[in-house]
């Protein structure tokens, strides 16, 4: 009887639940189309604007011109990163080809002077200061993040015409909130795809693109210089329309670059061929023991690498993460790829450079000789055709990459791919250096599903994956089949996962692992560089963090 | 048997079945009231709105709440939980597969060596009530208490890993070992017993020692407490007088008699503690990069992948519920008037 009762209760607090939640405000995958401003934004707005037409975006170009003299990017690098950061007077990463430094050029380390002067233009004053709120968000970009934001505010501040209200919200909600175009002005980061300028700029200043990334920016001249640049061939053309690019953006300020966030790897000593630069890619067909080494597993034929990073897809027609690429790469091989350590473009599965059409539009690629997957089956043009087809049947995370640039792909012979485009791009030999550009292998992955997680990766490249328990260890060993020069120096690698970087930085001292890579991050990596035995390389990441502005953000007139 | 336990037992396994029920419900709307989604939260601004989009329809969050939810009420009931919306979409009965078994192997020999070690020490403070060695046990009972669960793996990490190098930092198995170990059951020590594997059965033995001890002490701290309290009020009864003026020894009067009798608060707390050991288990996974169930949670959470996380739950929900329900059963075996 008295069980009875208490099912009957529990019924119905559970129709109850049901009920409040059902009634709730709506899923989190609508994302609604309207900015809505939050309250107190548009009551300690200055009465000026809040008399214009609710249609005059907040953004003006004076005002944005404003924030970007008065941001003094040395000091944020020298208070915050104790100098490890390196300034960006460009959204162009320094080591990129055709790589400026425009924000340098246009205002100087800081100029607070034409801050105030176009803060005056635009009618404010100390009494009547422009209030704005600046969103960040405070774990994903490490803890650093707050201080950085701080050190902005006091900056702009410092114009005395400006009040900067900072708020802060976790990633997930965040995201959600600057691509629904709920914040005005806030901070995120960038890492590339590619090693083209096009990948840092059209993102941000594209019509077409920019509203992706919250930005909402879209000025026809910047649109036709931006896409005269992506579809030039010529590398004299491309860095002069470069050069005017980023004139053009130091002047419009859709964004403002602040700094390139490097990493740091750190080794044992005896390790060589530690090379990881502006492409970002770890080749681990380079690295050696030398005689004198202590191998973490204790064996110079084996390895161990630790990262705090996770698999998330090791399908090259699906992932789309730098962990999951970095694998890709080392058992794959995609039709270009890089000098390690440099930007430096050199083809990979290709025998030599991609020929081009005179129109720009088709580029054919002739395979290497005696190229075979680490199961034995050799490679073929038919490869890359498949996983073409693959990569548009499954619509995995990495499609669009591809699918924005790429009309078809045909293989007229056993020997030549034909990539046919859309429009004609500049930059598609680099676009070829990127995972969805590794052949998959058909035996393992089917036409029907994605296999994120395969029991075997049996690629063309230097190694093949033999197996990966999630969490804790993935392993690789030298590609049987591989007949490049630059065959597996060392025969075994294992990726050891880790959940925490302090327990990796203990590992390496101790010589649990040999390599601690990604992320092990500056505070840990700066403790590492006192201990003897370790080395703490950094590494220049392409790794961008900037301050966006919503063009579109208008305040809300109801308020 | 007695047909009264009995009846006690399916009213308390149906009870469960609304508890396990409505924790899934509240898990399942919590997960979607929250802001952010998975494919943001993975992706951030890295994918078009519109193939975000196409993203979510092929995870089937463009579905309707109620549909999603009647979908996955549908997954729990044949126990095929669906798949994981993030980090590869794996079957989460595959994940969950190689997860649990490494938190289960993590949690009992901390559950052991807390209960074992806690009642050892709260009986012996009792004994010796207000003498050197009980203020002694009680000042190490405050301090495991309150001392931060990672900090503890930090400090043991730093002194026995990295410093006196005797014991291995992080994961379940030396990873040369593990390279070549068959794992059928991922329970490591179960295998590789069935394998005879003796060097990868002294090496999961070793990667255990740190993350166990550490779970363990955070959690012993009111074992101590507990078992001393009772303890004491447990020989001042008169039974124990009766049977000390009866020339019954004081060792076999205080941890026989006396001991026998707190069981009962202890088995309560031991069910309580089981909560408190799941959370424990989120710290010490991360701490230690051990591949167990709450460093999938956290992740999970993070990312914002609702049934990864919804399932999660679930089996935590339905362990702390099975662990209350055989407390519940030792009650009447241990207490000879406890009767159902």
């Amino acid at each position: 009887m008295r069980s009875s009762k208490k099912i009957k209760m529990l019924a119905l607090l559970m129709l109850v639940a049901l009920l409040a939640v059902a009634c709730s405000p709506a899923a989190t995958t609508e994302t609604p189309a309207e900015t809505a401003p939050s309250a107190e934004e548009a009551e300690t707005e200055p009465e000026e604007m809040a008399e214009e037409t609710p249609a005059t975006p907040l953004w003006t170009k004076e005002l944005r011109q404003a924030i970007a003299a008065a941001i003094d990017r040395e000091v944020i690098v020298d208070r915050v990163f104790e100098g490890r950061n390196t300034p960006a007077y460009g959204m162009v990463p320094p080591s990129y080809p055709y790589a400026t430094e425009p924000f340098q050029d246009k205002y100087g380390t800081r100029d607070l002077e034409m801050a105030k002067q176009l803060l005056q233009d635009a009618g404010y004053s100390e009494d009547n200061p422009f209030v704005f709120d600046l969103w960040y968000p405070p774990e994903h970009y490490g803890t650093t993040t707050a201080d950085v934001m701080q050190v902005i505010k006091e900056q702009l501040e410092e114009t005395g015409m400006m009040v900067v209200n900072l708020q802060s919200q976790n990633w997930a909600e965040y995201v959600d909130g600057f691509v629904a175009g709920e914040a005005p002005f806030f901070m995120l980061g960038w890492f590339p795809d590619f090693t083209d300028p096009d990948n840092w700029l059209t993102p941000f200043a594209s019509c077409l693109q920019s509203p992706d990334n919250g930005v909402n920016y879209c000025n026809e001249e910047m649109d036709a210089l931006l896409m005269e640049a992506a579809t030039s061939v010529d590398p004299a053309k491309r860095e002069e329309l470069y050069q005017q690019i980023g004139e053009l953006y130091a002047e419009d300020v859709p964004t403002i670059p602040l700094f390139w966030e490097p990493e740091y790897i750190t080794f044992r000593t005896g390790i060589e061929g530690v090379a990881i630069g502006g492409s970002f890619e770890f080749n681990y067909n380079v690295l050696s023991f030398t005689e004198d080494a202590a191998p973490a597993s204790g064996d110079f034929d084996t390895i161990i690498i630790g990262t705090t990073d996770e698999v998330n897809s090791l399908d090259a027609d699906d992932a789309y993460a730098t962990h999951d690429w970095e694998i890709i790469k080392n058992t794959g091989m995609a039709l270009m790829g890089y000098t390690p350590g440099t930007t430096e473009l050199i083809p990979a599965a290709a025998a030599a450079f991609p020929e081009v059409s005179d129109d720009g539009l088709t580029y054919t690629f002739t395979l290497k000789d005696g190229l075979a997957f680490a199961d034995g089956t050799p490679l073929t043009a038919e490869d890359y055709v498949y996983s073409w087809d693959r990569l548009n049947a499954l619509e995995g995370q990495v499609s669009g990459l591809v699918q924005v640039y790429v009309e078809s792909v045909e293989a007229p012979d056993a020997a030549t791919v034909v990539y046919h485009l859309k429009s004609p791009i500049g930059f598609f030999s680099a676009l070829a250096a990127t995972a969805p550009f590794v052949a998959v292998n058909p035996n393992t992955f089917a036409m029907d599903a994605i296999n994120s997680y395969p029991d075997t990766l049996d690629g063309i490249g230097p190694y093949r994956m033999v197996s990966n328990v999630p969490g804790e260890q993935l392993v690789l060993e030298a590609n049987p089949f591989y007949t490049g020069e630059d065959a597996a120096k060392i025969k075994n690698v294992i990726i050891k996962y880790f959940a925490d970087p302090t327990t990796m930085g203990n590992a390496v001292e101790k010589g649990e692992i040999d390599i601690a890579w990604r992320t092990l991050g500056p505070v840990e990596s700066t403790r590492l560089s006192g201990i003897e035995g370790l080395t703490v390389q950094k590494v220049d990441a392409p790794s961008l963090r900037y301050m966006v502005f919503n063009h579109t953000y208008v305040l809300d007139s109801a308020e | 048997m007695s047909s009264s336990l009995k009846k006690f037992l399916v009213t308390r396994i149906l009870l469960t079945i609304p508890m396990i029920l409505i924790m899934i419900t509240l898990v399942f709307f919590i997960m979607r009231v929250l802001p952010g989604d998975p494919i943001r939260s993975q992706l951030g601004p890295r994918v078009s709105e519109e193939q975000a989009d196409r993203l979510r329809e092929r995870l089937g969050l463009n579905e309707p709440i109620l549909v999603q939810y009647g979908n996955y009420l549908k997954d729990m009931l044949t126990l095929d939980f669906g798949n994981a919306l993030t980090r590869g979409e794996r079957p989460i009965r595959e994940e969950l597969g190689e997860r649990l078994p490494a938190t289960l192997e993590l949690t009992i020999p901390a559950m052991l060596f807390a209960s074992v070690f806690g009642v050892g020490l709260g009986a012996l403070a009792a004994k010796n009530r207000k003498k050197a060695s009980d203020y002694g046990i009680r000042l190490f009972s405050i301090f495991i208490y309150s001392i931060p669960i990672f900090f503890l793996g930090l400090i043991f990490q730093i002194v026995f890993g990295v410093r006196l190098d005797m014991l291995p930092l992080s994961g379940r198995m030396d990873p040369i070992l593990l390279t070549t170990f068959e794992s059928k059951t991922n329970f490591y020590i179960l295998d590789s017993i069935l394998t005879q594997n003796w060097a990868a059965l002294k090496s999961t033995l070793q990667h255990l020692i740190m993350p166990s001890i550490t779970l363990g002490l955070s959690l012993m701290g009111v074992f101590i407490r507990l078992t001393r309290v009772n303890m004491i009020e447990m020989i001042k009864s008169d039974f124990i007088t009766a049977g000390r003026a009866r020339g019954i020894s004081e060792n076999r009067l205080v941890y026989k008699h006396s001991l026998l009798n707190t069981f009962i608060p202890i088995l309560t707390l031991i069910g309580l503690q089981t909560a408190m050991l799941i959370a424990g288990a989120v710290l010490t996974e991360t701490t230690f990069s051990w591949p167990g169930m709450g460093r999938y949670l956290v992740d999970r959470i993070a990312l914002r992948d609702y049934t990864a996380v919804q399932s999660t739950i679930a089996v935590f929900a339905f362990f702390v519920a099975f662990i209350s329900l055989v407390m519940d059963i030792l009650y009447a075996l241990i207490d000879p008037r406890i009767r159902y």
